[in-house]
């Protein structure tokens, strides 16, 4: 090993052995049998839904090949995998911002949800879907016009309003964290402002016309369907973005788990860190609300998974980690949502939940042991 | 050859809070250095600006006039990173994060060495573990910080701050929740660090006996709000730390230099020998409010009560005695002694 070639006329104090490279090996495993649980879940999704499709006719369509069927080349690559990949993303993105918020706000239920940041994307979607189209039935009085018009805001307006939504919130939650030292009130604060939200946004729905209210319900269930090829680039792009943001700050939230006071005294900007982290948590969490609803859970569930299966504390370690463990879990709620070989399909709020609840659970149960971060 | 520079030097410091446009001074004028290889004790009382004092040396926040210079440098000029370089911090911040080892914690101090992902390379490693050596906190080194006793984990935490690799280092109350024996441990490993690595080391503290015994410079709050400093024994003698800390309930001893709750009554007591028994029958009777004679000429004084131990076997149960007005007593502990003459005390008043 090359670190050890420096070391030679370094003498180890006693006892001292091993710990550079506790977890070391653990990690290699973890990382490996997550890479395999992840790649396991996307071949099953594509294969196991309404119709279940062979496992190597999968795997020929995703190699470039025609499979057996023309219909069934089109059901894997149009319609299984934007929903395969909306999920990933979507996995990927509720890990990183859950862990983001957590490590900011140093406590182990700070999620998105939790903190208001889904109401406040869900009253950004709200004004998109609901309030819009009426301002633009107003302003083209040819219906023809307007519904265009509402067709091309609703794709990038409802990413950007339930962005804006959600980073408002976030905002607000930042100063509040700022001038509040203590977390519990903090993190009520963000309860008792998602219920404003909510009641905001429930009058909205009150004065909406039916179809806009279906649509708006249906939107609250969350589903990986909605996302087609034209927007996955999109929804890439925001995640992609929250990803490098979260790669980039390994080190400062590191620095963050000692808390504010140290973290400031060994150099980190914390203002600025903050800032970062939660803008970039507020990207991610945005854009799972936009493209796929407010899905519940995930955010506060997986970084404590990730914590679980790592055994370790290390940004460096959870980040990558929580990416991949978030991936996997979220295909596997998507898959449970599908409800393999019946024709019903579960909204995938209730999917996560079923996951998502008892590790809740599992983690109030935990604190008593100090915070479980 | 030129004098070295003091690593930390404040000079007409004032120090406090600004709101708006008040300004909240807690402590003005504070002129004082600290050298390579010194270990002081920062002294006051509760709320007389001791912990303003530390946030302004670690620039938390900043200074209303005056300036600090670490190593040569305006505080002010530094950059974090710097810094971060030059001065580490042991905070009253309780430190429990689960899931991370004690090496773990301290290599979070390598941050303002290593690059943007916070690899750590060979050195980066030697460091740490050369904090943990000279921390004798290696053994922990595997172990989760937070199944880590108080006493563990702040050596933890110490050794976190010297793989900062600074030059100063500013303690803020470490010994606070430590049993005894870890206390006195604590503080030897601090003056042995500041001696052996050249490190300037400030702590605050509220174990006077034990600042007295280790530190090699007091920096002294007084009630005036000034900011005092010198060696141990320079402040008992020239009053500063009687003066600071003496009160009706307490009295300062400059011979000892122990602090002794003021139980003073006037009584006097007359103890006679040279014995154990008799050191310890005299460290009881002024306990007891006495002040104790040893000079037998005053035997024939009538306010006296002359106390006394009998040897082994004499006396059997009652060992101690006490002569007052020609009528003796005798006691089997010196419990039995101390609660008598005490109760005596309250039926005269």
């Amino acid at each position: 090993m090359t670190s050890l070639a420096g070391t030679a006329s370094h003498r180890q104090p006693p006892g001292i052995e091993g710990a550079r490279s506790r977890g070391r090996t653990r990690a290699l495993f973890a990382f490996s049998l997550l890479i395999f649980v992840f790649l396991l879940a996307v071949l099953v999704s594509l294969s196991w839904s309404s119709v279940r499709l062979p496992l190597d006719e999968v795997a020929r369509v995703l190699l470039g090949r025609e499979a057996e069927r023309d219909a069934w080349t089109t059901i894997i690559l149009d319609v299984r995998l934007p929903r395969v990949i909306t999920a990933t993303l979507v996995g990927i993105a509720l890990g990183l911002a859950g862990l983001q918020m957590q490590a900011v706000f140093r406590n182990p239920l700070a999620s998105p949800y939790t903190l208001g940041v889904v109401s406040g994307a869900s009253l950004g979607a709200a004004l998109v879907i609901i309030v819009l189209p009426g301002l633009t039935v107003g302003l083209y009085r040819d219906t023809a016009t307007a519904s265009a018009v509402a067709q091309a805001i609703s794709g990038v307006g409802l990413v950007i309003g339930a962005s804006l939504g959600a980073g408002t919130v976030l905002l607000a939650m930042l100063v509040v964290a700022s001038v509040v030292r203590d977390m519990v009130i903090v993190l009520l604060l963000g309860v008792v402002l998602s219920a404003l939200i909510g009641a905001l946004v429930t009058v909205l729905v009150f004065f909406a016309d039916p179809n806009q209210t279906r649509l708006f319900v249906e939107w609250g269930f969350g589903s990986f369907h909605r996302v087609r090829w034209d927007d996955v680039t999109l929804f890439a792009l925001a995640v992609g973005i929250g990803a490098v943001v979260a790669a980039l700050s390994m080190k400062q939230l590191n620095a963050l788990l000692m808390g504010e006071n140290y973290a400031r005294s060994m150099g980190l900007n914390v203002r600025r860190a903050r800032t970062l982290t939660l803008t970039s948590a507020s990207i991610l969490a945005g854009a799972v609300v936009a493209f796929a609803g407010p899905i519940a859970f995930l955010g506060i569930a997986i970084p404590h998974i990730t914590r679980g299966i790592f055994g370790s504390a290390d940004h460096r370690i959870l980040v990558p980690g929580s990416a991949l463990t978030g991936a996997s879990v979220a295909l596997g709620c998507g898959l449970l949502a599908e409800m393999p070989n019946s024709n019903l399909t579960l909204p995938v709020n209730a999917a996560t939940a079923i996951v998502g609840g008892p590790i809740a659970f599992w983690v109030l149960l935990r604190m008593r042991r100090g915070w479980g971060l | 050859m030129t004098t070295p520079s003091p690593v930390l030097s404040l000079s007409s410091l004032e120090i406090g809070y600004r709101a708006r446009r008040r300004r909240r001074v807690v402590l003005s004028d504070m002129s004082v250095q600290l050298d390579r290889g010194e270990f002081a004790c920062l002294l006051g009382p509760n709320g007389a600006g001791k912990s303003t004092l530390l946030r302004t040396l670690s620039r938390v926040q900043p200074a209303l006039a005056g300036g600090v210079s670490l190593d040569g440098d305006d505080l002010r000029a530094l950059t974090s990173g710097d810094l971060a370089r030059r001065l580490a911090v042991v905070l009253t911040d309780r430190v429990q994060i689960a899931n991370l080892s004690a090496y773990e914690l301290v290599g979070l101090g390598r941050f303002p060495h290593t690059g943007y992902f916070g690899r750590l390379g060979p050195e980066d490693h030697e460091t740490i573990e050369w904090a943990m050596e000279a921390t004798q906190s290696g053994h922990l080194a595997r172990r989760d910080v937070t199944e880590l006793s108080d006493g563990e984990r702040q050596r933890v935490m110490i050794a976190r701050a010297l793989a900062q690799e600074p030059k100063i280092l500013l303690l803020d109350e470490p010994t606070a929740f430590l049993d005894l024996p870890s206390r006195v441990e604590l503080t030897a490993l601090l003056r042995r660090l500041a001696a052996e690595r050249g490190l300037a080391i400030l702590m605050t503290t509220h174990d006077l006996d034990l600042a007295l015994r280790t530190a090699d410079v007091l920096w002294l709050i007084t009630d005036e709000g000034s900011l005092e400093s010198g060696a141990p024994e320079d402040l008992v003698l020239n009053g500063l730390l009687e003066h600071a800390f003496s009160s009706d309930e307490v009295v300062f001893d400059r011979a000892t230099g122990h602090f002794t709750p003021n139980r003073h009554t006037g009584r006097r007591a007359l103890v006679v020998g040279d014995s154990l028994e008799h050191h310890w029958l005299r460290e009881a009777l002024v306990r007891s409010g006495f002040d104790v004679s040893r000079d037998q000429d005053s035997e024939g004084d009538a306010e006296l009560i002359h106390c006394g131990v009998t040897s082994e076997g004499e006396g059997g149960a009652a060992r101690w005695w006490t002569v007052q007005q020609g009528e003796r007593d005798g006691f089997a502990s010196l419990a039995d002694l101390t609660r008598w003459l005490s109760r005596q005390r309250q039926t005269l008043q």
